[in-house]
């Protein structure tokens, strides 16, 4: 019998250089993790699992922010994408080999972002050759789906002005003044989760399923709208039909562009009736406009985690999870999460 | 009576060599996978699920080769992610591919590990520009400079000597002379090994493995099918500024492998193991340089501390004794960095299978150890097999 899994703390942070030290902030979030979930003993942590592109000092910043080694003890460090990093450490739990674990990730997008390291992620005498770097892909994918009907320009530009706007809140976070809508905006980002087998009598919130797809770095030319990777992975899930009858009430989505991030979210907004502005869809301001490389999906589960958490009448809060990694959402992980008296 | 994680259904790795100029990356995963799919009589269309163990990335040029090495690979429509533990990176991916089937979650994981350390025409220095060179480094020198740290100390704490030392590479070695996908395949002498040019005092470079280009592949499937079963893993993790324990009386665990020992215990208790001497048949340890397989074999409780040396000496570890460690010639005829952890999973289901050919040990083995390292004895797997 597999037992089921808890999140029972988050936090995240995002900002631009200036007084922000990426090790401090790995730190931070994390400690401000473990406090939410009222553990006060790095012995309650089994496994340390941590996500970082190999470019955005993925392995360096886990020794030099204090997390390995002093947690838990034992360090998986799953760089391709935070959906990849969350289903490690949930198959970790499930499968026995561990009761808590502690989820990490960050990138230093405003340090690396400028010279877009996802250029060196295709072979160079493949893709390269016919001018196939991460900016190129995006834009024959916005030409795809725009030509098909599916979306324009002004769409994605409004949906990552908005999603912008949201992210810098009322306060003016420190994020670039206007968010590009077919380009990553690079951000400092770290993030951290703690999921546990048991809920340890807290209002924890319960990992319904996850699944994952995958594309390779140039997709066949008939598959590149994203919503159909979000399909795609929904039949991956343990029940593929884990979404029907869940009650949304939050979604969050993380894409490498708003181009594709609005997309994707395409494949949910129907059941719920949503818009794509709706104050529900990213609260956070979706991952396109605070782009910190593969992890960065997991401010969004962060939010997703607190949107649905809280004591409710009786009924099942759920939040979908979109993370969309790679240099056009190639590597798709869709994570539900639920609430209420399913904790 | 042990219980059973998952099973691994299929083995393959292809002969190492230092370089491969014949084959891509891609070239290199997609016939390891195929030969594992093959050993394991199963269909692509079954496999539904694909782990790739890939670090450090450097070496090859390309930040995140799955993007482009994995298109059509079995189980890469629904690719569980990239591993990266250094050297310790394809046990680490068995592992997680064994909990992904052991949580139900996929039924057959194809685990997959591949290296072209040619891509470079430097190693070392593209490993070394895996730190951030604007930060304090976390420990100081290369791999050499800190494992000779680490040789001398157990030379001057056990009272043994360079020839001493020597017999780990010199087992191995000969070892490595009956296994054909071994990239060393000539036995050398302790005199041979004394006279090899000086890399880190005490150190010599016939103590070190070469620079390796290969590849492996291991399907895993669920507990209850036919095959060599995980029974057990343990992980340990003591990452922090290695630099600053690499003084002896500061941290003993930096030279007495005490933390592959805690990640051995965990391994052990899993598997049900109390006495490791009686219940271990073999041993596959990871051992870039002879001192850690020295290390390992105390670690993994199969001698008592700083006797291993001696008792190799006398005939102990070889393939013709109780406890052979690395029959197969391990790191030392042969290391690509990512596959060097998922090889020991492969050469000790060969072993537990009985089907390793001339390097089979004669004692029909019922359990096996392995064990891998990633960074400078920062990152500590073992895992235990049983046929």
């Amino acid at each position: 019998m597999i037992g089921r899994v808890f999140i029972i703390g988050s936090a995240s942070r995002i900002g631009l250089p200036g007084g922000w030290s990426i090790e401090r902030a790995v730190h931070d979030v994390v400690e401000d993790a473990l406090q939410s979930a009222e553990i006060i003993s790095r012995d309650a942590i089994d496994i340390v699992v941590t996500v970082g592109s190999d470019i955005i000092d993925g392995s360096m910043i886990a020794t030099r922010s204090g997390i390995a080694g002093s947690y838990g003890r034992e360090l998986i460090t799953v760089p391709s994408s935070g959906g990849h990093a969350f289903g490690a450490a949930v198959a970790l739990i499930e499968s026995g080999s561990a009761q808590t674990v502690l989820l990490a990730g960050w990138g230093e997008g405003t340090k690396f972002g400028a010279f877009d390291g996802r250029v060196i992620q295709a072979d160079p005498f493949w893709a390269r050759p016919v001018g196939a770097d991460a900016l190129a892909l995006g834009a024959l994918q916005a030409q795809r789906l725009q030509a098909g009907g599916r979306l324009s320009i002004i769409d994605a530009k409004n949906y990552a002005d908005a999603m912008g706007s949201r992210a810098r809140g009322p306060n003016g976070a420190p994020l670039a003044s206007t968010a590009h809508w077919l380009m990553p905006n690079w951000v400092d980002g770290a993030a951290a989760i703690v999921l546990s087998a048991s809920a340890r009598g807290r209002e924890a919130i319960v990992v319904r399923d996850f699944g994952s797809s995958f594309r390779p770095y140039c997709p066949e030319p008939e598959d590149f709208d994203p919503a159909q990777w979000v399909v795609s992975a929904l039949g991956h899930m343990r029940d593929p039909s884990a979404l029907v009858g869940l009650s949304l009430a939050a979604i969050e989505a993380s894409a490498p562009t708003a181009f594709c991030e609005t997309l994707a979210l395409e494949a949910l907004l129907p059941q719920t009736g949503w818009d794509v502005l709706d104050a529900r869809v990213n609260s956070s301001g979706g991952g396109a406009v605070t782009h910190f490389g593969p992890a960065t999906a997991l401010r969004q589960l962060s939010f997703a985690a607190e949107a649905i958490r809280g004591p409710r009448s009786g009924d099942v809060a759920g939040a979908a999870v979109l993370d969309l990694a790679g240099p056009i959402g190639q590597a798709t992980t869709v994570i539900l999460l639920e609430s209420g008296s399913a904790a | 009576m042990s219980t059973r994680i998952a099973t691994v259904l299929g083995v393959a790795q292809l002969p190492m060599r230092t370089r491969l100029p014949q084959y891509t990356y891609a070239d290199l995963l997609g016939r390891v996978a195929q030969s594992a799919l093959a050993d394991a009589n199963v269909d692509a269309r079954d496999v539904d699920g694909l782990i790739l163990a890939m670090a450090p990335t450097t070496t090859l040029g390309v930040d995140e080769p799955h993007y482009w090495a994995l298109a059509g690979l079995p189980g890469a429509a629904r690719f569980l992610g990239r591993v990266h533990t250094l050297a310790s990176s394809g046990l680490t991916a068995f592992r997680l591919a064994c909990a992904h089937v052991g949580a139900g979650r996929a039924r057959r994981v194809l685990v997959l590990a591949a290296d072209l350390a040619d891509e470079s025409p430097d190693l070392v220095g593209a490993i070394q520009m895996f730190s951030d060179p604007f930060a304090p480094p976390s420990a100081p020198g290369g791999a050499a400079s800190a494992h000779a740290l680490q040789m001398s100390a157990y030379m001057a704490k056990n009272g043994l000597d360079e020839r001493d030392m020597a017999h780990v590479v010199v087992k191995n070695r000969a070892n490595g002379v009956d296994n054909e996908f071994a990239q060393l395949r000539q036995a050398i002498t302790i005199e041979e090994v004394l006279a090899s040019p000086v890399l880190a005092w005490p150190i010599k470079r016939l103590d070190a493995s070469p620079r390796t280009s290969g590849a492996a592949a291991v399907l895993v499937g669920p507990a209850g099918e036919p095959g060599v079963a995980a029974t057990g893993f343990g992980s340990f993790a003591n990452h922090a500024m290695m630099g600053a324990r690499m003084v002896p009386g500061v941290d003993e665990s930096f030279f007495d492998g005490s933390d592959l020992a805690t990640a051995a215990r965990r391994a052990y208790r899993v598997a049900g193991i109390d006495d490791p001497v009686e219940q271990i048949d073999l041993a596959e340890v990871y051992a870039s340089f002879g001192i850690l397989e020295l290390l390992a074999i105390e670690a993994l409780g199969l001698s008592a501390g700083g006797n291993a040396a001696r008792m190799m000496g006398e005939g102990h570890f070889h393939r013709d004794a109780r406890i052979p460690v690395n029959a197969s010639g391990g790191a030392t005829c042969g290391s690509p960095i990512s596959g060097t952890g998922l090889i020991r999973v492969i050469e000790a289901t060969l072993q537990l299978r009985g089907q390793a050919g001339a390097r089979q040990i004669a004692r029909p083995p019922r359990s096996a150890a392995v064990s891998a390292i990633g960074g400078l004895f920062q990152l500590q797997d073992v895992g235990i097999l049983e046929a």
